[in-house]
């Protein structure tokens, strides 16, 4: 089978899945509705990972036509280059892990079947963002993992005591989005204004061949645009507090949605658009700075979050604020390289968090955590392992990502480096505090949790280790140059570069050996002296977080999310509430609703009146046609 | 002619047949009579047939055949779906369906006439056997009011028409339609005789579609009269009234349109208006119908008067189309009235219809959704087609009518909702009880409304 | 005024040389609605006035009046009235015919023929009918 032939395939299977547990799903057994959707998923990344094998030149795979009017053709395609495979490898590959992790999680849910249906309806989705052939398809599936994650975060809305909070969280997650894509959609109007067309190849070919490019103020405005959808999507400042509250969904959720796949769609986006941001210097250096702030700000709030799952996604935010600085700095494939160790060890530390949880009966606040080591010590050993990975412990992936981008932020300027250093320091304390609470210490819940604690079954610890293994090794994908000098170094690189349009026109220059080592000392140094502080005071101290009363004031700022959703709620909530009370006492209630009434009374007045002018005499009837044919010929004679 | 022959000598075989007090075969002699007819029709357009070639008072042109084809289909489906109360004295059973015929017959004159001889002969042979259907029901004092008065006012306005014809002869020396074009086309001052000969045949015209302030007969008449006559008087009298309207004033007349379009116009609005306001607080269905019937014969005339910037000349698609549509909805609701069969006629005795025989509830929503304008079903597009071809010269005017179709909305939709709605008493009639051929003519007209915007496409 | 006399230029299809000409038409007019005016408001002043009951009455023709005038008739006097009046006119079309015998020739026979065959149809339908029966 060609590619061609091969692509709509790797939809189907998870269509199928989401089809069969969503129609029948409630009367097959748990094990089975649960298999079928690993299963699909699974197949789905062999056949993602034949095509991968096999695929040179970009290909490209007509579905259907959607709209084929005059000046407006869409169709529905699929399109394969090196960078939406690598995408779809990550969102699979790690979808099949999570999948396996969900039977074992959620085999208690009531709601097992329906919980597939839509992780296998979000791997679809996700499959068709990634694999669409032009930004139409992008938005389809935008919208589609948008309308998944309102659906998995408010999974447990018939919950006794948290429904209604999480409800809560996935509408908050849904409007906030719902602010990003329409951005996205007016980027993609303008985008069809200015191009006339969506498809990806024909897009590139004017901006990079042809030289066809739409004057200045609008490629800003299109630049511009989708990176506001960019930013809804992948949880950027401004609209990024609904990534936290997403917590309220099901772990796996928050393991595959909101820290592996979905959240990356925005750097997909801008990756995938790399040209048009490269003649938008002024949009890059937006994102730059957004990027940074949102980085700095989250590592800032994660420090005194207190729920396992809270500091995990502010991490998470702070994450992919660092990979939005790479992509300011035009470092591409350095920001999908990240996106894929961060894919593997935060799918890991969620995952891990997961299984803490489930140990601990549903336990979230740290604060009643503690000496977990023994207990559970897969899960231990591979959150440590992930722990490591994410505050880049030399040699782990994250270290080489990571190194990375702050080797381009140096080349940059001295400013950006030194913030970008800082968000890291505090991501490697947080992290090992987060670390160092939960499994070190002794325990601090009621003994009959204690008593309770057990490893998880193979199904949620099998996943742990594999993505384990992935979270060390994930840095071979894209080895620096400087230790070895082979062809195994920039794997990535060299991968992405091969195909995808636009990413071979972009030259960073690599700063020399000698500043490399420099850099890469320096994050040695930070991650070791922050391992060495943290076990100290966290180990040997025993220290535990403390109530939130007794916070130092900055520590209350940090615990608190700095007052975001607060802020958030008096700059917009609040006028918006008034303005909303304002027009309906006055606007609808009085002026619209006088309107509306007003004309119906007319008409229902006038009704009457006209209705009396049939008196029901023939006489008066031949008098109104008499009087009709006078006011004919008077007519006629005024006309004259 | 063809067709015409068919069809009268039909007329007279049912009378004959009717003797024999057997109503199921002057039913069938008459189905298979208008069918013939209809081959007649098409046999005869098909192969470009002159029965007489030596007679021009009549020429089937394919204006002339659009319209005597749907005037056949929409008296054939009216026959069937009013078989049953048609046929219900049988001493009448033949001369009720006969009578429809002979009218029939008067409206193939109407849509094919050249001469004002023919045309008023036409008029007269649609008109006088409706005045007698309308008092059908001999024993309904209502149907004897509506037949008084059909005739009374019918009558003087042939009067109208008939001085109106003298005055264009007068003017124009010719009773043959080609020869008065001719002689208003070739004369540089026509004389103000033509001019007002033409407003008076026009009045007469608009007396006979129902237009303000010619109206005032229609719904007294329409109420009054058997529910199949009134909805032969909404569907094939006033399909070859604008026939007629369509053959004397955008071919005849088009030159002189700077005088009667405004009027036209005028009346068009006015119709509208009266039309829509006073259905609003009818409570009876059929005089509900009457205005709304009205108001459709306004929009209606909107495509008469923006007919001369309509590329096709022969083709008078836009008035065709849409009185196809107003016909079929009609025919729809028509047997559904006849199917509740209540002669106080209360609009109360709609309530609950759907929830009875949800079939037939879907039929009449169909059909009134069609009346109302709304997507998919067919009248819409033939507002459409109408607005859209008024709106160039027009504007305003267009304006007015999509008021006035926010208007008639309201009051479509507040039937709908007592079709819908469950009935607060024990209903009337315990049971709808509907025969073969009314679900034919149901299915018939329901299947056309709905795919008729479709077919437009295929156009 | 002015329209009037637009008006009746129009109609008549030449130009007025002046209001001269409408001099003899207005005066005629004057006199006509004048004369029937005068007759509406004098004759009740000048003649005479006897009032009595029986002068005062509706209808007044010096015969007593007598029971009541809305009695009903047999709807059969109408029908043979009609069928009358229907077959009398038929009779009607046939002098313009008999005129033109010889210039119409064969296909004014034709004609003729079906015309009366129509009739008769008509006429055998109307016995069928019972239309003529008296006592039915």
């Amino acid at each position: 089978m060609s590619i061609q032939q091969l692509l709509p395939l790797l939809l189907l299977f998870p269509l199928i899945g989401a089809f069969i547990n969503g129609t029948a799903g409630k009367k097959l057994p748990k094990i089975v509705a649960g298999s079928l959707a690993t299963l699909m998923t699974f197949v789905s990344f062999l056949i993602a990972l034949t095509i991968f094998l096999n695929l040179d030149q970009p290909v490209r795979s007509l579905l259907f036509t959607m709209i084929d009017i005059d000046s407006l053709h869409l169709d529905a395609a699929l399109y394969a280059d090196n960078l939406s495979m690598w995408m779809t490898l990550i969102i699979t590959g790690v979808g099949s892990l999570i999948h396996l992790f969900s039977m074992g999680y959620m085999s208690h849910d009531k709601g097992y079947y329906k919980f597939f249906t839509y992780l296998n309806l979000f791997i679809f989705s996700m499959l068709i963002l990634v694999l669409g052939s032009n930004y139409f398809m992008l938005f389809f599936g935008w919208e589609g993992v948008g309308i998944c994650s309102y659906l998995l975060i408010g999974f447990h809305y018939d919950d006794e005591q948290k429904g209604l909070l999480n409800g809560l969280a996935a509408r908050k997650a849904f409007i906030m989005n719902r602010i990003g894509d329409l951005g996205l959609l007016i980027g993609l109007f303008l985008m069809l204004l200015s191009f006339g067309t969506l498809e990806y190849e024909q897009v590139s070919r004017m901006v990079l061949v042809d030289k066809i490019l739409p004057n200045g103020n609008m490629l800003f405005a299109i630049t511009i645009c989708l990176f506001i959808g960019a930013t809804g999507k992948s949880a950027q400042i401004p609209l990024f507090t609904w990534l936290p509250d997403a917590m309220a969904g099901p772990t796996p959720v928050s393991a595959l949605i909101h820290a592996a796949t979905m959240v990356t769609a925005g750097i997909f986006l801008v990756v995938r658009s790399n040209y048009l941001f490269h003649y938008a210097p002024f949009t890059r250096e937006i994102i730059l700075y957004i990027g940074l702030a949102t980085s700095i700000v989250a590592a800032f709030i994660a420090l005194r979050q207190n729920d396992i799952k809270k500091v995990l996604a502010y991490s998470t935010v702070s994450q992919l604020g660092l990979i939005f600085v790479a992509l300011g700095l035009e470092a591409y494939t350095t920001a999908i390289f990240h996106v894929t160790t961060h894919a593997f060890f935060k799918a890991l530390l969620f995952l891990g968090s997961g299984s803490v949880i489930h140990a601990m009966s549903g336990e979230q606040d740290i604060r009643k955590m503690g000496g977990l080591k023994d207990k559970i010590r897969i899960t231990h050993i591979t959150f440590l392992i992930g722990t490591l990975a994410i505050s880049g412990f030399p040699l782990f992936s994250g270290f080489y990502s990571k190194d990375e981008i702050l080797g381009y932020a140096f080349g940059h300027s001295l400013t950006i480096y030194i913030l970008l250093v800082i968000s890291v320091t505090m991501t490697a304390i947080y992290m090992f505090r987060l670390y160092f609470v939960v499994f070190h210490g002794t325990f601090r819940d009621s003994k009959d949790v204690e008593h309770h604690v057990h490893e998880s079954p193979l199904s949620m610890t099998l996943p742990l280790m594999v993505l384990a293994v992935l979270s060390v090794i994930g840095g071979v994908l894209n080895l620096p140059g400087i230790f070895l000098h082979g062809s195994g170094t920039h794997f990535l690189n060299n991968l992405l570069n091969k195909n995808v349009a636009g990413l071979d026109q972009i030259h960073n220059v690599h700063p020399d050996h000698t500043t490399t080592l420099i850099l890469m000392g320096v994050a040695v140094a930070i991650c070791l002296t922050t391992l060495f502080i943290s076990s100290i005071v966290y180990k040997k101290k025993g220290s535990v977080p403390s109530e939130d009363a007794q916070l130092s004031a900055w520590e209350t700022f940090s615990n608190k999310k700095m007052y975001w959703d607060e802020l958030y709620d008096i700059l917009f909530v609040k006028p918006i509430e008034w303005f909303s009370k304002v027009f309906y006492t006055i606007v609808d209630s009085f002026i619209l609703s006088g309107i509306i009434e007003g004309v119906v009374r007319t008409v229902a007045f006038s009704g009457d009146i006209v209705r009396k002018w049939q008196t029901g005499k023939v006489n008066s009837y031949i008098l109104w046609m008499v009087f009709g044919i006078i006011g004919f010929i008077t007519y006629y004679l005024i006309k004259l | 002619m063809i067709a015409l022959i068919t069809l009268f000598v039909t007329g007279l075989i049912t009378l004959f047949v009717a003797f024999t007090r057997k109503p199921l075969l002057v039913g069938i002699i008459a189905t298979i009579g208008l069918i013939g007819g209809l081959f007649g029709l098409m046999y005869e357009s098909r192969y470009g047939i002159r029965l007489f070639p030596d007679y021009h008072g009549l020429n089937f042109d394919t204006t002339a055949v659009m319209f005597s084809f749907i005037c056949i289909i929409f008296t054939t489906l009216l026959v069937w779906t009013g078989f049953k109360p048609l046929t219900e004295n049988e001493n009448h059973a033949g001369d009720h369906i006969a009578l429809m015929i002979f009218s029939l017959c008067g409206a193939l004159i109407m849509t094919s006439f050249t001469d004002f001889f023919m045309f008023f002969l036409g008029l007269e042979i649609l008109s006088i056997p409706v005045y007698v259907l309308a008092g059908m029901k001999k024993s309904d004092a209502l149907s004897s009011e509506a037949s008084l008065k059909y005739f009374l006012t019918g009558s003087f306005a042939t009067g109208i028409l008939l001085f109106g014809i003298a005055w264009i002869y007068g003017s124009t020396g010719s009773f043959d339609l080609l020869e008065i074009k001719n002689a208003i086309l070739n004369s540089t001052h026509n004389s103000s005789l033509l001019y007002v000969g033409v407003l008076l045949v026009l009045a007469s015209f608009l007396f006979k579609i129902g237009a303000v302030p010619y109206h005032f007969w229609s719904p007294d008449v329409y109420a009054g009269s058997p529910a199949t006559i009134m909805g032969f008087m909404a569907s094939v009298v006033k399909i070859a009234a604008f026939a007629a309207i369509l053959r004397l004033f955008t071919d005849t007349f088009d030159s002189i349109s700077g005088v009667w379009g405004p009027l036209v116009l005028g009346v068009s609005v006015l119709s509208m208006f009266v039309g829509n306001l006073s259905a609003i607080k009818q409570t009876r269905v059929r005089r509900l119908l009457a205005y709304s019937s009205i108001a459709h014969v306004g929009y209606a005339l909107l495509a008469v008067v923006t007919f001369d910037s309509v590329e096709t000349t022969t083709y008078h698609y836009n008035v065709y189309y849409y009185l196809l549509a107003y016909g079929l909805a009609t025919i729809i609701l028509i047997t559904a009235e006849n199917i509740i069969n209540d002669e106080s006629d209360d609009i109360e005795n709609w309530v609950g219809i759907a929830r009875k025989n949800p079939i037939l509830g879907l039929f009449i929503i169909m059909a009134i959704l069609s009346l109302a304008g709304v997507p998919p079903m067919m009248g819409f597009f033939g507002k459409y087609l109408i607005f859209s071809q008024a709106i160039y010269d027009y504007p305003y005017i267009v304006a007015i009518a999509l008021l006035n179709s926010g208007i008639g909305i309201y009051y479509y939709l507040k039937l709908i909702v007592k079709v819908l709605r469950k009935p607060y008493e024990a209903p009337k009639f315990d049971k709808l009880i509907i025969c073969s051929l009314q679900w034919i003519v149901l299915i018939i007209s329901g299947v056309l409304l709905l795919i008729g915007g479709f077919l437009l496409l295929l156009f | 005024m002015l329209i009037y006399f637009n008006f009746a230029s129009q109609f008549l299809g030449k130009d007025m040389s002046s209001t001269v000409d409408y001099i003899p038409v207005i005066i005629q007019a004057a006199v006509a609605v004048g004369f029937s005016l005068a007759t509406v408001f004098l004759v009740p002043k000048l003649g005479p006035k006897l009032h009595s009951r029986k002068k005062d009455m509706n209808f007044e023709c010096g015969l007593e009046p007598e029971g009541n005038a809305r009695f009903p008739i047999s709807i059969r006097y109408f029908v043979v009235a009609i069928l009358f009046v229907l077959f009398d006119v038929e009779v009607i079309f046939f002098y313009p015919y008999a005129v033109n015998f010889n210039a119409l020739q064969l296909n004014g026979l034709f004609a003729v023929l079906i015309f009366v065959g129509f009739f008769l149809t008509g006429f055998i339908y109307i016995l069928k009918k019972g239309a003529l029966e008296w006592d039915k």
